[in-house]
C-alpha cells in the first residue's frame, strides 16, 4: 500500500512548481555567497593577500547556505503538506482505504527526499562553483562527512516540520508555524552559541600611560561565562537541537553523539505524529 | 436484503455536542440512497465517519459486511469512492493529471479509463487547463470523476449539486442514474434539493438531530406521498363492494377509513353508497411532495 502512496507523492513532488522554486532558490543562494566572495577577492587583491589563506577560499562558504535554506525547507514542508489539507486531497487517500500511518510515513519519506535535494543543491553548487572560482582546501572526505551529518540533521528537522504541518489543518497557519518554529530554534541555537563562545576572561590587554609606559591590564573574569553544570546543560541542548547541530556543521566539527540525538528525535517526532494523526478528526 | 452499508447506533460527539446520536441506517446494494436532513442534522458527519475521515465515538458500521474496527475495512474502502463537502482535487493539476494521480494512489497501473471517465463527466475538452481555473460545476464533476477512479461499487456524494447551474444539475442527475443503472454502483447521496433527490432516489433516510427518524423505499415514499382522497365512512365493507364494482383504485386504512387514488365522481359514489346504507362522514384531500413530507416528519424548525 505504501508503494502506491510513495509513487503518487513522488510524482506530485517532481511536478510541483513549489519544489522547483525551492531548488532554484537554494542553488541561487549557494552560488550567491561564492560569487560575492569571488568579486570581493578580485576587488581587494592586496587586502586578501595579507589575510590568512582561508579568507580567500570557498571552504567556509560551502556550509553557509544551509543556515538560510532551512527557512526554504520550512516553507516547502508547510506548503507541500498543507496543500493536501487545503485542496482536500488527503481525503482521497483515506476514502480508498489507505492507513493513516502509511499516509504519514509516505509524506515523511517524500519530504525528507525533497529537503535533502534542496540542501544538496545548496551544498554542491557552492562547492563546485567555489572550486572553480576560489579553490577549496578542505579534503573531499572531510566535506562529505559534513554533508552526511547535514543530511541527518535535515532528516530530523523534516520530521519535526512534518509533525507541525500534519497537525495543523490550515495551509497558511501550518506554513507560518513551520517558519516560526525554524526561526525560534535557530535563535535559541544562536543564543546558546554566543553564550558558549563567550571568553572566560576579559582584558589581558596593554595600555600606554601619559609617560609612554606600557601598563599590562589584569585579566578579569567574565561574569556571564558558563561553567560547571550550567555549561554542560547548554552544551547538551546545543548538541540536541538540530539548529545547534547545524551551527556545529557550518562552523566546527560535528560530534558523533549528535547522530544519536537525531535518531531519537526522528523516532519520537514520527511516533507522536502518527499517533496524533490517527486520532485526528479530518474534515 | 443485502446491504452495502449498515450503521449500528453510531454516535459522534464533539466537545459535548452530539453530531450523531445513535444513528442506525441501512443502504441496500444497488440503491440510490437519498440522505435527507437539515444543516447540522449530522449528514456530513456520517459521511465523514464512513469515509474514514473520523472515528465514531460509539457504535459501529459495516461496509460490505466488514466492521469498521476490523482490519478488513481497508480492503472494503478500496471499493468506495466519495466526494465529501468540497471536491478533493489538486488545483495546480489538469483534470487528466488529477485522475492519473488518483490512479497512482489506488495503484492501478492502467490509465486507459481516464479519457472515458473525463468524457463521462463532460471534462474531455479541458486540455491543459488547471483545475484552479475550473468553474465550481467543473470542479464538482472532476471530484466525481476522481471518486469513480478504480471502478468503485459504492459512491458517497455529499451535496453533489451544490453550486451547479440548472443544466449542471440535470447532467449530474443523469450521470448518477447512469452509474447506478449501467454499472450497478450503489450511491449514497445527501442533498438539500429534495425535489431533485426525489427524481433519483430508490431509498430514503431522514436524519434529524443526529438520529435517523425514518428510513423507507421510494415505493413506500410514493405510497405515503401519493395524491388521494381519504374517505371516512361508518363501515368500509360496503365501501369496498361499491368501489370494486366501480373499478376504483383504493386502499383500506382502517375499519372506517379508505384512501381513493382514482378520479371519482363524488355524487355517483355517494349515491351508490347510500344504496348500501353506507354513510360518508368526511372526504379529505391527501398527498404530499417529498419536501412537505420531510417538513412534516422533522418539523419546520430553524435551519442552522
Amino acid at each position: 500500500m505504501m508503494n502506491k502512496l510513495l509513487s503518487a507523492e513522488f510524482t506530485r513532488l517532481f511536478k510541483s512548481r513549489l519544489f522547483k522554486v525551492c531548488m532554484f532558490l537554494s542553488g541561487a543562494l549557494g552560488a550567491l555567497f561564492i560569487i560575492v566572495r569571488w568579486m570581493d577577492v578580485r576587488a581587494n587583491v592586496t587586502a586578501y593577500a595579507n589575510l590568512p589563506r582561508e579568507y580567500s577560499k570557498a571552504d567556509d562558504m560551502i556550509f553557509f547556505g544551509p543556515m538560510f535554506v532551512v527557512f526554504v525547507m520550512a516553507i516547502f514542508t508547510g506548503l507541500f503538506v498543507g496543500t493536501e489539507y487545503s485542496d482536500g486531497t488527503i481525503r482521497n487517500k483515506l476514502i480508498v482505504g489507505h492507513k493513516r500511518s502509511s499516509i504519514y510515513i509516505s509524506k515523511l519519506v517524500v519530504c525528507i527526499v525533497a529537503n535533502i535535494i534542496i540542501h544538496a543543491i545548496c551544498i554542491f553548487v557552492p562547492w563546485g562553483l567555489g572550486s572553480l572560482l576560489l579553490g577549496v582546501d578542505t579534503g573531499a572526505g572531510v566535506l562529505l562527512a559534513k554533508v552526511f551529518m547535514l543530511f541527518v540533521i535535515v532528516i530530523t528537522m523534516t520530521a519535526l516540520l512534518l509533525l507541525i504541518s500534519m497537525l495543523i489543518q490550515s495551509k497558511s497557519i501550518g506554513s507560518v508555524s513551520c517558519l516560526s518554529f525554524m526561526l525560534i530554534i535557530l535563535l535559541i541555537a544562536g543564543y546558546i552559541n554566543s553564550r558558549l563562545d563567550a571568553p572566560e576572561y576579559y582584558g589581558g590587554y596593554s595600555l600606554v600611560d601619559e609617560n609612554g609606559d606600557f601598563i599590562e591590564m589584569e585579566q578579569e573574569k567574565n561574569p556571564s561565562y558558563l561553567s560547571g553544570k550550567k555549561r554542560d546543560i547548554y552544551e547538551f541542548v546545543y548538541d540536541v537541537l538540530p539548529s545547534g547541530q547545524m551551527f556545529t556543521v557550518s562552523y566546527g566539527k560535528p560530534k558523533n553523539i549528535m547522530m544519536v540525538y537525531d535518531i531519537i528525535i526522528l523516532i519520537g517526532a514520527t511516533t507522536a505524529g502518527v499517533i496524533v494523526f490517527k486520532k485526528k478528526n479530518l474534515k | 436484503m443485502e446491504y452495502c452499508l449498515e450503521t449500528n447506533g453510531l454516535c459522534k460527539y464533539y466537545k459535548g455536542f452530539k453530531a450523531l446520536d445513535g444513528l442506525s441506517m441501512h443502504v441496500p446494494k444497488g440503491a440510490i440512497y437519498g440522505f435527507i436532513g437539515k444543516n447540522g442534522a449530522g449528514k456530513t458527519t456520517l459521511i465523514r465517519l464512513i469515509c474514514g475521515l473520523q472515528e465514531p465515538t460509539r457504535g459501529s458500521y459495516t461496509l460490505y459486511g466488514e466492521k469498521n474496527t476490523g482490519t478488513g475495512i481497508y480492503a472494503m474502502r478500496r471499493r468506495m469512492g466519495g466526494v465529501v463537502e468540497t471536491p478533493s482535487i489538486y488545483l495546480d493539476m489538469t483534470a487528466e493529471e488529477n485522475l492519473m494521480q488518483q490512479y497512482r494512489i489506488l495503484g492501478v497501473p492502467s490509465t486507459d479509463e481516464i479519457s472515458e471517465l473525463l468524457k463521462l463527466v463532460g471534462l474531455e475538452n479541458t486540455g491543459k487547463k488547471r483545475a484552479k481555473n475550473f468553474s465550481l460545476g467543473m470542479r464538482q464533476r472532476l471530484g466525481i470523476a476522481i471518486a469513480l477512479c478504480g471502478s468503485p461499487d459504492f459512491l458517497v456524494l455529499d451535496e453533489p449539486v451544490n453550486g451547479l447551474d440548472p443544466q449542471g444539475i440535470v447532467e449530474m442527475r443523469e450521470l448518477i442514474l447512469k452509474l447506478n443503472r449501467e454499472k450497478q454502483i450503489t450511491v449514497l447521496i445527501s442533498s438539500h434539493i429534495l425535489d431533485e433527490l426525489s427524481k433519483l432516489a430508490t431509498h430514503y433516510g431522514f436524519i434529524d438531530k443526529g438520529r435517523l427518524v425514518r428510513e423507507m423505499s421510494a415505493s413506500e415514499m410514493e405510497a405515503e406521498c401519493r395524491k388521494c382522497k381519504r374517505l371516512t365512512v361508518n363501515d368500509t365493507k360496503p365501501l369496498c363492494r361499491v368501489m370494486d364494482e366501480m373499478k376504483i383504485e383504493y386502499s383500506i386504512v382502517s375499519d372506517t377509513e379508505a384512501d381513493i387514488y382514482s378520479q371519482i365522481s363524488v355524487t355517483e359514489l355517494t349515491m351508490a353508497l347510500a344504496k348500501e346504507n353506507c354513510e360518508i362522514l368526511s372526504i379529505t384531500e391527501r398527498g404530499d411532495s417529498l419536501e412537505n413530507y420531510y417538513i412534516n416528519l422533522v418539523g419546520g424548525g430553524d435551519d442552522e
